[in-house]
């Protein structure tokens, strides 16, 4: 026991003195604590990019879900590659815009674009309503392991509450340059944690190939869809890879991590790279379907894993792997803190509140914001129940409804500010009233993805009826889309191909 | 659509095939237990597979600029 706990203290310190020996090289300036200038480096980069990606939704939640409903989970290796697609094409573009005129918020991009309080608005509150019962899962995530690696000497509220205490201390003095060097040292570990328990775990049922023989012998419908509870088949497949994706690249945490890089190359790589991490996944089907035949009669699925490993792994190694999962949680919540903080600072008090504030000004709001948010996620994990899958997924569906109005900004110069509006209204609408309302979705697929179809039909449908007066905001992005291509997709360009300079009247898209 | 070379239709639409195999209703023709291959369900096998596929699609891409001229190939480009 003392082991484990020297563990936890370890997993507490570390991160806590990286941040503070990193914080040494901030400047007292908004985009230094917000975007680190926007000069972080590639190794910075992925590992923070990754493992903000990778939550205690994917630790906990994988397993419990291959647990509960079989194979369904598998999707999971596709929206990792379509989330690294993402980040190539969409994100690129919003660092080449980012840079150039300035942004730190997804609001500042797609209010500017559309050139619209109202939008700006709704975007800043989407982010911030949908993001924090995200931010909530990582604080129960995150909580559930340590108290369970402490062997209940750590209770639920005192473990959340550690959790938050050591982010906040190190958020507060690095901003966003000490997460990316403390998630650097919680990606390692978040990877090794779940490769290595899947593969330690099922030794336990005789390796991996006796695994699916038992499975197939004892509990075959845990290796097909629907699953053994026969919800979980082809539209929930689809319903995932989307709304998983889409909403996770869409939160403000990815895109602080887009307005972030240095440059515009390691774009190009980072699908790759993200792909290649998704193997991790190899690991939660392998612990998730031991439970199956380990320990059937579990309660809480999310808490699968931990219990397996109390009960097989040695006790040392039980609580190394835990604090890999805690660091899931930990490098997803210390990201989604920060992003929401600069969005009440950017988006609400220097646009609405005091223009005029300075650098020290600003960044202490952004430093006050992370304690109240942190507060309010703290308080949701002591009194909202769910299971960490299903709250994740409805958080998710929210923000993924803001890519339909990103994407009309960066490709598109017809997209209009009211349809970006009723379509993300829309989309909103139609998330809330089958989640929480009177609707149900449709033919088993979530109420994200149909929140995504009218949006996507309000969004084009009005945009080709509406059309724009501000010719100077539209003329502006699409001198900005023009070098974009120049610079990195010279073919696009008319120039290339003929070789010879573009007449007057061509219109550029 | 003069830009799009064979290289980046090769690319993307290879892309676009594994994303296909992995995410259209044709997943329901992998989700099958048998045949078992090397010990593994088939519907692990198949997404494991087509995960390979497109990571390695990725790998090409990056080496290849994503198809598109690198910036010393670049012609002389005037603005709009």
């Amino acid at each position: 026991m003392t082991g484990s706990l020297l563990i936890i203290a370890a997993f507490m310190i570390i991160p806590l003195m990286v941040g503070v020996l990193s914080a040494r090289q901030s400047q007292e300036t908004s985009e230094d604590f917000f975007v680190q200038g926007r000069a972080m480096g590639s190794t910075a980069v992925f590992f923070t990019v990754a493992a903000t990606w990778w939550s205690a939704f994917a630790f906990l939640g994988s397993n419990a879900t291959f647990y509960t409903n079989g194979p369904v989970f598998l999707t999971a290796l596709a929206w990792n590659l379509l989330f690294g697609f993402m980040y190539y094409w969409i994100g690129k573009r919003v660092w080449f815009l980012g840079k150039r005129f300035n942004y730190l918020t997804p609001s500042d991009l797609i209010g500017d674009f559309y050139n619209s309080e109202a939008l700006r608005i709704t975007v800043a509150a989407i982010t911030l309503i949908f993001t924090v019962p995200y931010l909530q899962i990582q604080l129960t995530g995150g909580a559930y392991l340590i108290e369970v690696a402490s062997g209940g000497l750590i209770p639920f509220w005192l473990a959340a509450l550690l959790f938050y205490f050591i982010i906040i201390i190190y958020v507060w003095i690095g901003g966003i340059r000490a997460i990316a060097w403390t998630d650097v040292i919680y990606g390692a570990l978040l990877f090794f944690g779940m490769m290595y328990a899947g593969y330690y775990i099922s030794t336990q049922v005789g390796g991996p190939t006796a695994l699916f023989s038992q499975l197939q012998q004892s509990s075959p419908e845990h290796l097909t869809m629907p699953g053994p509870n026969g919800n979980m088949g082809y539209p929930m497949w689809f319903s995932l890879f989307a709304i998983t994706a889409i909403g996770a690249f869409m939160g403000p945490q990815i895109w602080l991590r887009m307005y972030s890089v240095k440059h515009g190359k390691l774009f190009n790589l980072m699908p790759f790279l993200l792909g290649l991490a998704a193997f991790a996944y190899v690991g939660s089907v392998l612990s998730g379907y031991s439970g199956v035949l380990l320990e059937p009669n579990v309660e809480n699925p999310d808490q699968i894993l931990p219990i397996m490993l109390m009960e097989y792994a040695p006790y040392l190694l039980a609580s190394l792997i835990m604090a890999a999962g805690a660091s899931a949680a930990m490098s997803t919540a210390n990201s989604q803190i920060h992003a929401v903080s600069t969005v009440v600072t950017m988006d609400i008090y220097k646009r609405y509140v005091n223009r005029e504030a300075s650098q020290a000004r600003i960044v202490y709001i952004g430093r006050l914001s992370l304690v109240g948010f942190s507060l309010a996620a703290y308080i949701m994990a002591l009194t909202v129940p769910g299971v960490l899958v299903t709250i994740g997924i409805a958080a998710l569906a929210g923000t993924a409804q803001l890519i339909i109005p990103t994407i009309g900004a960066i490709t598109w110069k017809k997209a209009h500010p009211t349809a970006a509006l009723a379509g993300l209204w829309g989309g909103v609408a139609c998330v809330l009233l089958m989640t929480f309302g009177p609707l149900s979705a449709p033919f088993g697929y979530h109420a994200g993805i149909w929140g995504l179809m009218l949006n996507t039909v309000l969004f084009v449908g009005l945009s080709h009826v509406l059309h724009r007066r501000d010719t100077a905001v539209v003329e502006r992005f699409t001198q900005a889309r023009y070098d974009y291509d120049a610079e990195y997709h010279p073919e696009r360009l008319p120039a290339y191909a003929q070789e010879t300079p573009p007449t007057d009247s061509y219109n550029y898209r | 659509m003069k830009h799009l070379s064979p290289l980046k239709l090769s690319i993307y639409g290879g892309m676009i095939l594994g994303f296909l195999m992995l995410e259209s209703p044709a997943i329901m023709l992998a989700n099958r237990i048998e045949p078992m291959l090397m010990g593994l369900p088939f519907l692990l096998v198949w997404n494991l597979f087509w995960w390979f596929v497109l990571t390695a699609l990725f790998l090409v891409a990056y080496l290849t600029n994503w198809g598109s001229p690198t910036p010393s190939n670049n012609h002389a480009i005037k603005q709009p």
